[in-house]
């Protein structure tokens, strides 16, 4: 057998020993060459399905399984060859140099079995169409459910955001108010009580009785000054201690009534006239602190009146971008804004020379308002009038 | 009485006049004492008056807290030129009951500014202040 094989080696292109078939057996023309047509057929398809394959794979460079495929490319190849050298025998009986391209078409073959058989659980995993289309659509799903879950959580977040603005608002409300206190201690405390310390020291010092009695006297005056910051600085503790959350749907109209028969003497002798015009007629707020504002801005407006002409006090409301604003103007004495605006709405800044000015009044409706969250601006003009808003 | 050199006081507390008033006199103070109850009468009498008094020494005393305009508004109109043109030999002290270490702070951002006094002066204050500034 190796000696056979070994001498059809050298003698693959030896066609003496062997007929053409068209003289080996008895062929019809007809099957002579359904037979030769047929094999050639072959082989041209065999030929030219690998070129379609490899253009294939040059244009899907992502293809998966190449290497089977170029294997499979080999295989048809062969075959194509063996049909070939079939059509061929009719002529030429090249059946040595056959043997051998079958041989080699079979090892190719076998290859590709083995090839395939390896590829198998490959080929089980492979997806359709349909099955990626439903996977695309599962992600898609999943990313749209976690991306409303950012989203939740987004919101949250944000809202945790504006929970601890508004705590921190708070927090350096009250720490304003703590330097406030300190302030009114320093100052309005420290001060009467300095007072009273030196007149004590005076009176051990004077000469004599009538001297005793005017330092007496002076002292008298120290105390009720330093009875009248104590009861001021009660006043504000009494509203700070006011929940700021005890909300209650209030009539404007009703507050403004309340306000005016408290100061019913004071504007029946100053024949004050008050216009109101409440386009927003109601306001969700406490109550306490819509009386102080009114009751705050209505004496401010009495006390800072003009000499020169009757007092004339509009007060209106209306809704604008969500919020409330009320705007309450006089025509009084005005302030001068430009010096002042800094501190008009701190404790106990006063700007006229008025006895019974005490600086406590704005100070605290501006406590209040941004207690909840408000505002309060002031323009005024000195001689003319002052117009304070406030957004509520 | 040497009316050559002056203490300038400008506090609207009636009752620290009325104090200090007493206490210099217990001290024997022999100069003048010019004095106003608001900053506006104050800032008047440098800008009009002081040169026609014919001084030599000035001692000016400014209470911080005051209604309308306070010390340190006082302290910004002066120091516009004010304060650098006078020709005497001058000081300026801040009064103040605060203990505010703010406020003695600030102070210090004035340079007319030469000490901060913190109230209530009693007998023995004055007397150092008086001497500390040769005024007696």
């Amino acid at each position: 057998m190796p000696l056979f094989l070994l001498s059809s080696i050298f003698d693959i292109f030896d066609v003496s020993s062997f007929p053409a078939r068209w003289s080996c057996g008895e062929w019809s023309g007809a099957q002579g060459w359904l037979y030769i047509i047929s094999n050639l057929a072959i082989w041209a398809s065999y030929f030219a399905i690998p070129v379609i394959l490899i253009y294939f794979i040059k244009k899907r460079s992502d293809l998966p399984f190449s290497n089977l495929i170029k294997l499979f490319i080999a295989f048809i190849l062969f075959c194509g060859i063996t049909h070939f050298n079939d059509a061929l025998i009719f002529w030429i009986p090249i059946y040595r140099l056959n043997a051998w391209m079958l041989f080699l078409t079979a090892i190719v073959s076998l290859a590709c079995v083995f090839q395939l058989l390896k590829s198998f659980p490959k080929f089980i995993e492979l997806r359709t169409p349909d099955q990626l289309e439903k996977l695309v659509v599962n992600q898609t799903e999943a990313l749209v459910r976690s991306n409303e879950k950012m989203h939740a959580h987004e919101i949250k977040l944000a809202q945790q955001l504006k929970q601890s603005e508004l705590l921190s608002l708070r927090l350096s409300h009250q720490n304003d108010q703590l330097k406030d206190f300190a302030s009114i201690s320093s100052h309005n405390l420290r001060g009467p009580v300095g007072n009273i310390q030196s007149l004590l020291e005076l009176y051990r010092l004077a000469e004599n009785d009538a001297e005793q009695h005017e330092i007496i006297n002076k002292i008298d005056g120290v105390t009720k000054s330093l009875f009248d910051t104590v009861e001021d600085l009660s006043k504000i503790m009494t509203i700070r201690t006011e929940p700021i959350d005890n909300e209650e749907e209030l009539s404007f109209e009703n507050v403004l009534e309340k306000t005016k028969q408290a100061f019913a003497a004071d504007l029946r002798n100053y024949l004050v006239e008050i216009e109101s015009n409440f386009e927003q007629p109601t306001i969700k707020y406490p109550k306490v602190f819509l009386e102080s504002i009114i009751t705050n801005l209505l004496s401010n407006a009495i006390k800072y009146r003009s000499e020169f002409r009757v007092l004339r006090v509009n007060i209106s409301t209306y809704t604008s971008k969500g919020k409330i604003h009320l705007i309450f103007s006089d025509n009084g004495s005005g302030i001068d804004l430009a010096k002042h605006q800094r501190k008009i709405f701190q404790l106990r800044k006063t700007f006229h020379g008025n006895s019974d000015a005490r600086g406590v009044g704005l100070y605290m409706i501006r406590t209040q308002i941004e207690a909840k969250g408000g505002k309060i601006t002031v323009e005024s003009t000195p001689d003319v009038g002052t117009t304070f808003t406030i957004i509520f | 009485m040497d009316q050559s050199k002056a203490i300038i006081l400008i506090d609207d507390d009636e009752f620290f006049h009325f104090t200090f008033t007493k206490q210099l006199k217990i001290q024997k103070f022999p100069h003048r004492l010019i004095a106003f109850m608001n900053v506006q009468d104050g800032l008047a009498f440098f800008k009009n008056e002081i040169n026609s008094y014919g001084l030599t020494k000035i001692v000016t005393l400014v209470d911080i807290n005051m209604p309308v305009y306070d010390g340190w508004d006082f302290l910004e109109e002066i120091e516009k030129g004010l304060w650098a043109e006078l020709k005497m030999d001058k000081k300026l002290f801040m009064l103040s009951s605060s203990v505010d270490k703010e406020d003695i702070n600030f102070s210090k951002v004035f340079t007319s500014v030469s000490g901060y006094l913190q109230k209530p002066l009693d007998t023995e204050k004055v007397n150092k202040i008086l001497l500390d500034n040769e005024m007696l």
